[in-house]
């Protein structure tokens, strides 16, 4: 009796074993069935040729996307241009830290909302940064395809921030899986951006009337403060100059600037300008451009209102009576 | 009293009036790469390239007439591919910048410019302008190296590539030359130079290169012009136990020049041997995209660890491209098989030696009863 309980005990034990141990048959390569598959998706390339972009003009940047599980696999496609002020290469860090604002950088998300629809939008929204006519998938065979070339457009904004060396804006893209798998790719280059100054003046008069021949800059009269401000845009540095043409024409005469303030000769007259109204920070101005402020720095996109313009005039001592007619240009220009 | 009244009179007719009707505003903008360089020329040296360049902006909301007014100093002239043009609202036009520096020049260093001024229509009065200006700095040397440059194409003739000749200075690369002929021979100030050649809007070659004064040098850029665009390993897993069952190679190559006798080879290398396949083989490639996938499964079957693979074209025997690296971690499930597999056996002894033991005392047990 005892032995063939024994007997059992052995047999059930060694059973329990050997129901055990089937699993290792399985590295011998005998299971049958169908493939599973969910590839992660390829961001082959980020394509951008320049090396310098211009704001307020349009970019291209195309982005070859391939999923083995088709493109109706990716959720998003995000690119990114941002401001790196370190150049160099960017990191995937970089790219995740990176956030859209009108002077470090744009975000352009494109989605996909199920089955054949998508949507693709641009931060920051509502500033000078616009999104393009881009090329997305729109239909099949774009989704039931592998491989997708996106080719986003879109404009700078016009405080997208001027580079100097090191800095760079980078390039980059990430593309998302419904399982959350990623693939990235950047641009090895990336950009400079140049620098881009405007200036904005609305209609504006300005009239010196009754002037006796010989009036000097510190007569009451010759001060006129321009009536409206000059708006300042820029992504940089800037500066404010002003410049008036040689001559004005009267009806029966003409007026010479004298670039020099001395109006030593008939017909001859200075001016001086200056962005406050204080008359011993004013300079004389010429024909070609003097600076009235050095100082400008990046603005922000409705840009820096200059509204204390203030102009001084002298006349030469023998000046006939006139209506005369000439051009005061205030100027913007990169900073020095 | 009289005389008092005369004297008015007189002043009164010398009186000079400055009076502006009102004015249309202004609101223009400037912007592109001319700004950004500091130009070193030699006296007769010229530079025409699509790399320096100003861009105007019309921001109004009426079309507005442009004057481009450039400063320079006597022997130089910035030559502009258009200085007066019509930019409609809202609109912007793009205007290269070329450099002549006349043989007469005068060394020295200079600030340089171009203003864009509105065109107002005449009117009578004093007009309040707006102008938008970019300026740069430009030095001109006295002293000068030689170079040409030439791109070659997959058989080593001139390829009619787009060069783009930089100076290094500073951090930063200034133009120093552009052609569309695949050659550029020039005069250059010393100094270090990039040159880079574009083939339909791709980069297929670029080279440094020194340049001393007096020296003469020619820099050969040989292109690439066959490109991998796609190379990845994809791992395929059978559903049932999530083990890997293949690696799906996805593969694109294109070539700007067709090409004769073309293979491409795959090598997987793994636990330090490389194996080699050939997964194309074309008599030839014409100008284009080529791609394809190919199914890859180890010869010895998959083993845990991290297989790389790379792929390279060939054509006429030549090495065209190469991909990068890609690299595809295996893990087996249940590769820890082994060990259970030892400790089932250890377990089984185990009860071999215990029912041995039992049976050994069993039989003792009767012989002594008997």
């Amino acid at each position: 009796m005892r032995r063939k309980f024994f007997v059992a005990v052995f047999v059930i034990l060694s059973l329990l074993l050997f129901s055990a141990l089937p699993a290792s048959a399985a590295t011998e390569g005998t299971v049958t069935g169908t493939f599973s598959t969910n590839a992660p998706p390829t961001v082959t390339s980020v394509t951008f040729v320049p090396t310098s972009m211009t704001p307020q003009v349009s970019q291209t940047i195309t982005v070859p996307v391939s999923d083995a599980d088709n493109i109706s696999d990716l959720n998003t496609v995000v690119f990114k241009l941002w401001l790196d002020s370190d150049g160099g290469t960017p990191t995937e860090g970089e790219f995740n830290a990176a956030s859209a604002s009108a002077a470090n950088g744009a975000v352009i998300t494109w989605t996909h909302t199920g089955g054949t629809t998508s949507t693709t939008v641009i931060t920051p929204a509502t500033t000078t940064w616009t999104l393009g006519a881009s090329t997305v998938p729109t239909s099949n065979p774009h989704f039931n395809g592998t491989t997708f070339t996106f080719v986003f457009v879109l404009t700078v904004g016009k405080v997208a921030t001027e580079t100097t060396n090191p800095a760079l804006w980078q390039i980059a893209v990430k593309a998302t899986d419904d399982v959350s798998q990623t693939a990235w790719a950047y641009d090895a280059e990336g950009a400079s951006m140049n620098w881009y100054g405007e200036i904005s003046i609305p209609a504006t008069t300005v009239t010196w009337s009754g002037l006796p021949p010989g009036t000097d800059f510190v007569a009451i009269a010759a001060q006129k403060t321009l009536g409206n401000a000059v708006t300042y845009i820029s992504n940089g540095a800037y500066d404010e100059k002003v410049r008036a043409t040689a001559s004005w024409a009267g009806a029966t005469y003409t007026a010479t600037l004298d670039a020099t303030g001395a109006v030593s000769s008939s017909q001859q007259f200075a001016l001086k300008a200056d962005d406050t109204a204080t008359y011993s920070s004013a300079v004389l101005v010429d024909t070609v451009g003097v600076t009235i402020d050095d100082t400008g720095v990046q603005t922000i996109e409705v840009g820096d209102s200059a509204a204390n313009n203030n102009l001084w005039i002298k006349l030469a001592s023998t000046f006939n009576k006139d209506t005369y007619s000439g051009s005061i240009v205030y100027i913007v220009t990169n900073g020095t | 009293m009289k005389r008092l009244i005369w004297l008015f009179l007189i002043t009164i007719l010398c009186t000079v009036f400055w009076s502006v009707p009102v004015q249309a505003g202004s609101n223009i903008a400037i912007s592109g790469s001319f700004y950004r360089y500091h130009f070193k020329m030699l006296p007769g040296e010229s530079l025409i390239t699509p790399d320096v360049y100003i861009v105007v902006f019309n921001q109004d909301v009426e079309a507005i007439r442009v004057k481009l007014i450039p400063q320079i100093p006597p022997g130089v002239t910035i030559r502009l591919s258009q200085t007066e043009f019509e930019i409609p609202a809202k609109g912007e036009k793009r205007i290269e910048a070329g450099l002549i520096v006349d043989k007469q020049a005068v060394p020295g260093e200079y600030i340089i410019s171009i203003t864009a001024d509105i065109q107002a229509a005449a009117s009578e009065g004093i007009a309040i302008v707006g102008s938008a200006q970019q300026q740069a700095k430009l030095t001109i040397l006295g002293e000068a190296g030689e170079v040409k440059i030439t791109t070659l194409g997959l058989h080593d003739e001139v390829l009619p590539a787009e060069i783009r000749l930089y100076q290094k200075a500073d951090g930063q690369l200034v133009p120093a030359g552009y052609t569309k002929t695949g050659i550029i021979q020039t005069r250059l100030a010393p100094g270090n130079y990039f040159a880079q050649a574009f083939y339909q809007d791709t980069e297929v070659a670029k080279q440094d290169f020194a340049l001393a004064a007096n020296e003469k040098k020619e820099v050969i850029l040989k292109a690439q012009l066959v490109f991998i665009e796609t190379f990845a390993a994809v791992p395929n897993y059978y559903e049932k136990n999530q083990e890997i069952a293949f690696a799906k190679i996805p593969y694109a190559v294109k070539t700007f020049q067709s090409l004769k006798e073309v293979k491409a080879i795959l090598m997987v290398s793994f636990g330090g041997e490389t194996e080699k396949m050939e997964i194309v083989s074309l008599p030839a490639l014409e100008v284009g995209v080529f791609d394809g996938n190919y199914k890859y499964l180890p010869s010895q079957g998959w083993e845990n660890g991290v297989y790389s693979f790379v792929m390279q074209i060939y054509s006429e025997g030549h090495l065209r491209a190469q991909s990068s690296e890609e690299k595809l971690e295996v893990k087996i499930p249940g590769s820890n098989l082994l060990v259970t597999e030892l400790s089932a056996g250890a377990i089984l002894a185990l009860v071999f030696i215990i029912f041995f033991i039992l049976m050994r005392r069993k039989k003792k047990k009767e012989v002594s009863r008997q």
